[in-house]
């Protein structure tokens, strides 16, 4: 144990700064990064403050707006850290996105600098910033606004478009404190930080004094990586969960004694028994928004009820609620809405989804659930997603978990084909295990024989189900195969 | 679609919608092969299959069906003919 001394100010009085010293001061050779080789809190600390008085050397200042273009996940960090304790607002624009991507995320966004180590991800009209930079440290000028605007982040809009939102030095903080244990946590997270999960999280993880794991070069086996760099919390999306147990093929349980964490796309309750059972029985479930941070988290024998995302953390309240509004008694799904520590205020440029979203201080983030007597919550769907069929209520959920637990379904989606007389009629997608095969008519039946009147009426069997690049399922995209034939023809 | 392949859909979409008068009599291969036709009322649906096969057409067709307009279709082939003139 590590944080066993108390700061010397309050955690949440402090700004990035003041806890990155903070942490030096008390922990110097704690390793604060591991990729290959370890660097300590003092040494992290030092690099910050060199890169940081590069930075404005290079006239990046608390005004400016800064787009981060850098694929190296350790590099990336300390710039973060650098640009943070500058007080400017940054954005990550990710070098495996589009020029069109990036550019109409810069505008949005007002981005001022490029902060790269690649010149070819500059941006027309941009001032480009070459990472690394260094500078003398001694005449720095240290932002200590905590409320400033310093991160801005993306998320899915409502209408397919992103949105984005802003957090503060304070806002970040309040949400890492929902991550107290990272203080104790070599954390290795599969996906990039240049998704904005993994951003946040890694840096949760500085500020609780963790250990940030990076993959490296040399290591491409995950189970070799946890072992060779003592990794004890591994975070993983959906994608990463099913790939982890076709690793675990051979005998004995491949990552025991390490924490395994999913978040983002829920992971069917099948695929956790087997994580559970081959991977590590450590699993932990999180609900999570970005406009919040995390929310709720289900441990070891809470998530095997299926929807269970477990209890609220600290510093959460959470509603459901009915069309009305009235809060819904344990047992009855509804309209979900929170209040977190640390919640955004609304979007930056969407004045239309932040009437719709925030709302009288809650965040509706579109989600439908219900706790049970216990305090457990249950995350159903999404409100968007709900299908009505004839007046019948229908979760993709729940189909695409029936479609799942068929021994040769890998992935399966759900969507609604709009009927003007029978509301919405579910039909579905799937992607199957390798080198296994299935009619689609032989799934219909077996939909049908578990699901009755909520069952998809057609599906489909497709190669490969088309994702977004953080794994999640392009359901516009599907809705397009759906279209009848006469539309086809 | 033609006429035959829209009798072979709708035989299979009555047994997707738990009508299964057609099997039970024996007669799923004669109506396919175009040698029989029968009445829709000789299929015994309840109000819960015939909205099942209403959807089942729409979601083949694109073609909107109530239970109201399935009836008005005196057999059938004729509801076999519906189908594959939608999809043709």
């Amino acid at each position: 144990m590590w944080c066993n001394a108390a700061p010397e100010i309050p955690f949440d009085e402090m700004t990035f700064f003041q806890a990155l010293t903070d942490l030096a001061r008390r922990f110097p050779s704690k390793p604060a990064i591991v990729a290959g080789q370890s660097l300590g809190y003092a040494e992290l600390r030092q690099q910050v403050l060199e890169a940081a008085a590069g930075l404005s050397s290079a006239g990046v200042n608390a005004q400016a707006v800064v787009g981060i273009s850098i694929a190296d996940e350790v590099q990336h960090l300390i710039a973060s850290l650098s640009l943070l304790i500058l007080g400017c607002r940054q954005l990550t624009l990710a070098s495996f996105d589009s020029l069109a991507l990036r550019t109409r995320l810069a505008d949005r966004a007002g981005v001022t600098t490029i902060l790269t180590d690649d010149g070819d991800l500059a941006i027309d009209n941009r001032t480009a910033v070459l990472w690394p930079c260094r500078g003398d440290a001694s005449s720095l000028r240290i932002e200590n606004d905590p409320d400033r605007t310093v991160i801005v982040l993306k998320t899915s809009g409502t209408t397919g478009d992103l949105n984005l939102v802003g957090f503060s030095g304070a806002q970040l903080a309040a949400q890492a404190r929902r991550h107290a244990d990272y203080a104790d946590e070599r954390l290795l997270r599969l996906a990039s930080i240049e998704h904005n999960n993994s951003k946040r999280h890694r840096l949760y993880c500085t500020l609780m004094g963790g250990t940030n794991v990076f993959r490296h070069g040399a290591i491409t086996s995950i189970a070799d990586l946890c072992r060779a760099d003592e990794v004890t919390c591994l975070d993983i999306s959906r994608m990463h969960a099913a790939d982890l147990v076709r690793q675990a093929a051979g005998p004995g349980v491949l990552l025991g004694g390490i924490k395994l964490r999913t978040g983002g796309s829920a992971v069917p309750a099948e695929l956790r028994a087997e994580l559970q059972q081959r991977v590590t029985p450590l699993l932990f479930v999180r609900y999570a928004a970005t406009e919040c941070g995390a929310i709720a988290m289900a441990g070891p024998g809470e998530h095997d009820g299926i929807d269970c995302v477990g209890r609220l953390l600290p510093g959460v309240q959470l509603e459901t609620v009915d069309a009305a509004g009235e809060p819904l008694p344990p047992g009855t799904a509804g309209r979900i809405r929170l209040k977190a520590e640390g919640m955004a205020e609304g979007y930056l440029d969407s004045p239309a989804d932040t009437a719709r979203r925030f709302r009288d201080g809650w965040f509706y983030p579109g989600d439908m659930g219900e706790f049970d007597e216990a305090g457990l919550l249950y995350v159903r769907g999404r409100e968007d997603d709900m299908m009505i069929l004839n007046g019948l209520n229908i979760f993709p959920a729940e189909i695409e978990r029936v479609l799942e637990s068929h021994p040769a379904v890998k992935v399966a989606a759900a969507l609604p084909l709009r009927s003007p007389v029978h509301g919405d009629i579910p039909v579905a997608a799937v992607e199957l295990e390798a080198g296994q095969q299935v009619e689609p008519a032989e799934l219909l039946q077996f939909a049908r024989d578990r699901l009755m009147l909520r069952s998809p009426r057609r599906i489909l069997v497709l190669p490969n189900l088309p994702r977004t690049d953080q794994g999640k399922i392009l359901k516009r995209e599907l809705q397009s195969l759906f279209a009848p034939k006469r539309d086809q023809q | 679609m033609n006429e035959a392949e829209g009798r072979r859909w709708l035989a299979g979409a009555l047994e997707s919608c738990s009508v299964y008068a057609l099997r039970r009599q024996g007669l799923v291969d004669a109506f396919v092969g175009g040698d029989l036709d029968l009445p829709l009322a000789d299929l015994e649906m309840d109000s819960l299959a015939e909205m099942e096969l209403c959807i089942a057409i729409e979601v083949e067709t694109g073609f909107t069906v109530v239970p109201e307009t399935l009836r008005d279709h005196e057999s059938l082939g004729a509801l076999a003919r519906l189908v594959a003139g939608v999809t043709a």
